[in-house]
């Protein structure tokens, strides 16, 4: 294990159950995060890439289960971790924002209330100390103490988002997994989270994986990228290289399949056909 | 009002569009004012994209050309008639006919309980177009082979049997079975994977030049509006805040609201430390923007031929 490696997964093997036979989600997929890094995970639909964002933590219900691999967050296999172990590890280590985030809190609990369930369970805050800090953590992202009070539905989409990054990076992890957090959001809204999470990937240093569809973004924000295609992992480059120089066929063809916006990228897409 | 050039062959001119929505009841009736003078033009064979955030108001317009909804005020001419004429029931399912609708999610879309035959064939036979089953089946056949799906095998197949794009393939092939002349796109690509969203925008970009459909179509994807259409409208809280050829639009946006709108979409080529530094200004002011635009529009400026922004006041001004 390299110590500078904050996520090592290797040959990494997820099946599902059906009826009377296994489909293999996740082919013998191996990758490594390392401290500090964004690495993304880009693939179409159905190819796994969720799969083995929630094989991270654990949390696949069957009939999905893991088969194979080891997956080694700083270099503590959490395959083979008791369920003590892998309660403290979630959230202190890892902490994962859904697509789905904006339905991740509970309706029913104002936002403050969402913070001092977490903040009691994993540090065991009174209700100051765990308000005291939340403030600290909306300050991050963006909202106004004065809005600890308030429901859910009384955010926006982006701001709801929000807040669960804020929830997400309460513990300081190691690692945040983000399984497309902008995809429900409009763009400008994207650009705002995702360029608060750039910044505040450099002032914390830790480590995303962050998943998507859209190449185009991924390439922006992630400094290398994994590109997925039917439960294996085809290719693992630069973000750079993979815009530049893909191999696969596979990436060459994601690429032909994104019309370009601008007059400045179509006139590099021409000159790189 | 400015509307969208005046040119009189327009499939469809919408001047002056108003709709209000009435919500809730009691102390907490509300009016949401989804459409403000909304104004453009359909050009017989070019297909105009109608851009914007969610809740910016984009259905709602297919809505009302459709005649789902009624608009609270202002006209909408289908080939310089007036819909408000189309009363009677022969009326109205004939410009039914004649406008059609592809929705976002394909899956939602088609009847899990019938096969694609049924889907395409009942259009045909309510609207007329054939008599017998023979018929029918021929017909069906010659629809699936124009949305290039293989008539033999999809005729018997459900829709679960379907991929994303084969069942917007249908989708399509239903809309022209009856013979459309305008197609409402509304997002018909941004649930589908990427590697073949471009495959059913490319079927109907050759539908439009074929077969000279119109297209109004509706996205929030700057990328695919430039592919696809010819003309691009910027819709922003119900109101369309400037619009014109898509090129010039996107190159030289004018309104500031286009231009956050531009400055945020991804552009593999600029990592996001730069994006950071060059977004930075216009993000900073994102709030404002988005105030200042949605105030009702005082004043149109023409900044080309066929490039028109809406007038912006900034609160110093």
């Amino acid at each position: 294990m390299d110590s500078h490696n904050t996520l090592e997964v290797n040959r990494l093997c997820v099946d599902y159950l059906l009826d009377d036979s296994e489909f293999r989600a996740v082919k013998e997929v191996s990758f490594n995060i390392r401290k500090g890094e964004i690495f993304g995970l880009a693939g179409e639909s159905g190819c796994g890439k969720s799969t083995i964002a929630f094989a991270i933590t654990q949390l696949l219900k069957p009939p999905a289960y893991i088969s194979q691999g080891e997956i080694l967050l700083n270099g503590e296999n959490t395959l083979t971790m008791d369920k003590a172990t892998l309660r403290k590890t979630r959230w202190n280590k890892v902490s994962m924002v859904f697509q789905s985030a904006m339905n991740s809190l509970n309706p029913v609990l104002t936002i403050e209330e969402q913070f001092r369930d977490m903040f009691y369970k994993h540090k065991g805050y009174d209700e100051q100390e765990s308000a005291r800090r939340a403030t600290q953590l909306l300050d991050l992202v963006g909202i106004e103490a004065n809005r600890l009070k308030d429901y859910p539905h009384q955010f926006s989409g982006g701001m709801r988002q929000r807040i669960v990054i804020a929830i997400g990076l309460a513990l300081n992890p190691d690692l945040l997994v983000m399984d497309e957090p902008t995809t429900a959001l409009d763009v400008v809204v994207q650009r705002e989270i995702l360029l608060q999470i750039h910044a505040l990937r450099k002032e914390f240093g830790f480590s995303v994986l962050f998943i998507t569809h859209d190449l185009s973004l991924m390439t922006q924000l992630c400094d290398r990228i994994g590109v997925m295609y039917q439960g294996e992992l085809v290719e693992v480059a630069k973000a750079k290289d993979i815009l530049l120089k893909p191999q696969h066929p596979y990436t060459q063809k994601l690429w032909h399949s994104i019309p370009a916006a601008f007059e400045q990228s179509m006139a590099v897409e021409e000159a790189s056909l | 009002m400015n509307t969208i050039n005046t040119a009189n062959n327009a499939v469809i001119s919408v001047k002056n569009l108003v709709k209000t929505f009435n919500t809730g009841k009691g102390r907490h009736k509300k009016q949401v004012h989804a459409l403000r003078n909304v104004s453009f033009e359909l050009k017989p064979g070019k297909a105009l994209a109608l851009v914007g955030e969610s809740g910016s108001g984009k259905s709602t317009v297919a809505r009302l050309l459709t005649k789902m909804h009624l608009h609270t005020s202002g006209e909408v001419l289908f080939k310089g008639q007036n819909i408000e004429q189309f009363n009677s029931r022969a009326k109205l399912a004939d410009y039914r006919r004649q406008i059609q609708m592809i929705f976002q999610d394909p899956y939602g879309s088609l009847n899990p309980a019938h096969t694609i035959y049924h889907h395409i064939a009942r259009p045909l036979f309510t609207h007329g177009h054939v008599k017998t089953k023979a018929q029918a089946k021929q017909k069906v056949a010659e629809l699936l082979q124009r949305v290039e799906l293989a008539p033999d095998l999809t005729m018997a197949k459900f829709p679960h049997q379907l991929s994303g794009g084969q069942r917007q393939r249908v989708s399509i092939a239903r809309a022209i079975a009856v013979g459309a002349e305008v197609i409402l796109a509304d997002e018909p690509t941004s649930m589908l994977d990427v590697s073949i969203r471009l495959d059913i925008l490319e079927l109907m970009k050759k539908m439009k030049q074929e077969q000279g459909l119109t297209f109004l179509y509706i996205t929030h994807d700057i990328a695919t509006a430039r592919y696809f259409a010819e003309e691009i409208a910027i819709m922003y809280q119900g109101q369309i805040v400037e619009w014109g050829d898509t090129a010039t639009v996107i190159d030289n946006p004018q309104h500031p609201y286009t231009q956050l709108l531009l400055s945020a979409v991804p552009t593999p080529h600029i990592s996001f430390d730069e994006a950071a530094i060059n977004g930075a200004e216009l993000l900073a002011q994102a709030n404002e923007i988005r105030e200042q635009s949605y105030l009702p529009i005082t004043d149109i400026i023409q900044h080309g031929e066929n490039h028109f922004a809406s007038q912006y006041q900034t609160i110093n001004a």
